[in-house]
């Protein structure tokens, strides 16, 4: 992990006025609406949009711009760019993440209904387990395209992820049922510690949950070493 | 990880990474296999009332009748049964507001239904599942929660709004919800 390229990447997205608009908007919309009427920690925008919203090209817009070949002409190496940005984008969803809890939990707390310890304890843990997910998903999406491509392969694989298992079942083709699932999977990496803590501890839900972080880590670390950037190219 | 040198280029192959994904793939499939092998029970916490206690109850207690659309081969259904109904603490809130009917579709397993799971399909126009009704004790016009996308929480405000909506008389809200099937 290189810190100094964590904290470039949140200096750079706290430097994008879109993305602290969109914030604003996702987050603050619903906090508006507690503040006014009250409501459940549930009432919070959701934590994978927040994450989506900072992470988005974070590998691609790099290398749109050009950044990329610059940084790899420093002693930097591709593993620890890589890592260090899902990590920065994880880091910064989560503060927003704590942030837009603490506001929250205050606006119950001035309509007398203030959270549970339990359920800011859960709300926390999938809060920032969702972050980190999507962080590393953003990733794997953001080593194979330029720019913001990667929300159009998300969007795709969200897509056949709703429409294979519906598809399938009509069918009868379980192997379209299974892709489906794992496509949403994929795009929604989401471990609830709500749902362990009520039902019990599933291995499964955790290793699907790690399988997806880590693998999408790993696949991104083997694209960006792949890749052959240029000075000479116009997209790199 | 020692820094780059020209000697030794920016590439480097991330062995830990690489050999820890691998390992986790394999566990995730060995654990998905023997979860579906030993499956683990996932009883609804909810307790189920018959159409006539239910009915009687609602009567009675003057709580709205919650009705679920349901069947066994329908993978949401499954999902909001997992995720919710088997929730003690949800089933709670389910209970404290509505007194819960469910109806479950046997027509692929049976090759038909009990006439009550039949009229009532009929009653309430249910074009797929899961399917949740709402239907307060005076009759009325039901409040509908179409499918289930995974959203828990917003499936429990979806109800709570509907036990709000069906003590006012008023026209039939149809709530979107993905994840219908039929």
């Amino acid at each position: 992990m290189n810190y100094t390229l964590v904290f470039a990447f949140l200096r750079q997205r706290l430097a994008s006025p879109l993305r602290v608009i969109l914030v604003a908007v996702v987050a603050g919309f619903p906090l508006l609406a507690m503040l006014a009427a009250g409501g459940s920690l549930s009432t919070l925008g959701n934590s994978y949009f927040l994450a989506l919203i900072v992470s988005a090209g974070l590998i691609g817009q790099d290398v749109s711009n050009g950044t990329l070949q610059l940084l790899f002409a420093r002693p930097v190496s591709r593993p620890s760019y890589v890592l260090s940005r899902w990590f920065g984008a994880t880091l910064g969803a989560g503060a927003l993440i704590v942030l837009e809890l603490a506001l929250g939990a205050a606006a119950m707390a001035l309509h007398h209904d203030p959270p549970t310890p339990g359920d800011v304890g859960v709300f926390l843990a999938n809060g920032v387990l969702m972050a980190a997910g999507a962080a590393a998903v953003v990733t794997l999406a953001s080593s194979l395209v330029t720019g913001l491509g990667d929300l159009g392969l998300l969007l795709v694989a969200w897509l056949l992820g709703l429409t294979l298992p519906q598809i399938g079942m009509a069918r009868g083709w379980s192997w379209m049922v299974f892709t489906g699932e794992q496509l949403q999977h994929l795009v929604w990496p989401q471990l609830d510690v709500g749902t362990l803590v009520s039902r019990g501890f599933s291995w499964h839900d955790l290793t699907v949950y790690l399988s997806t972080v880590i693998g999408s880590l790993a696949i991104a670390v083997v694209a960006v070493n792949r890749r052959e950037l240029s000075y000479a190219s116009a997209n790199a | 990880m020692p820094a780059p040198t020209p000697e030794h280029p920016s590439r480097r192959l991330p062995r830990l990474l690489l050999i820890l994904a691998a390992a986790l793939l394999i566990a995730r499939v060995a654990t998905g296999v023997w979860e579906s092998r030993h499956p683990r029970p996932t009883a609804s916490a909810v307790r189920w009332r018959s159409l006539p206690q239910g009915v009687a109850e609602s009567r009675e207690t003057g709580k709205p009748v919650l009705y679920d659309f349901t069947a066994e081969w329908c993978g949401p259904c499954q999902m909001l049964n997992k995720e919710v109904f088997a929730n003690p603490g949800d089933a709670q809130r389910i209970e404290a507001l509505f007194v819960p009917v469910r109806v479950q579709d046997r027509e692929r397993e049976d090759g038909h239904n009990p006439a009550w799971v039949d009229s009532l399909q009929r009653h309430y126009r249910i074009t797929g599942f899961p399917m949740l009704v709402v239907q307060g004790p005076d009759g009325g016009e039901p409040v509908v929660i179409d499918g289930y996308g995974g959203d828990r929480e917003g499936e429990l405000q979806s109800l709570a709004r509907a036990a709000a909506t069906v003590r006012t008389p008023r026209l039939r809200l149809q709530l979107p919800g993905p994840g219908n099937t039929r």
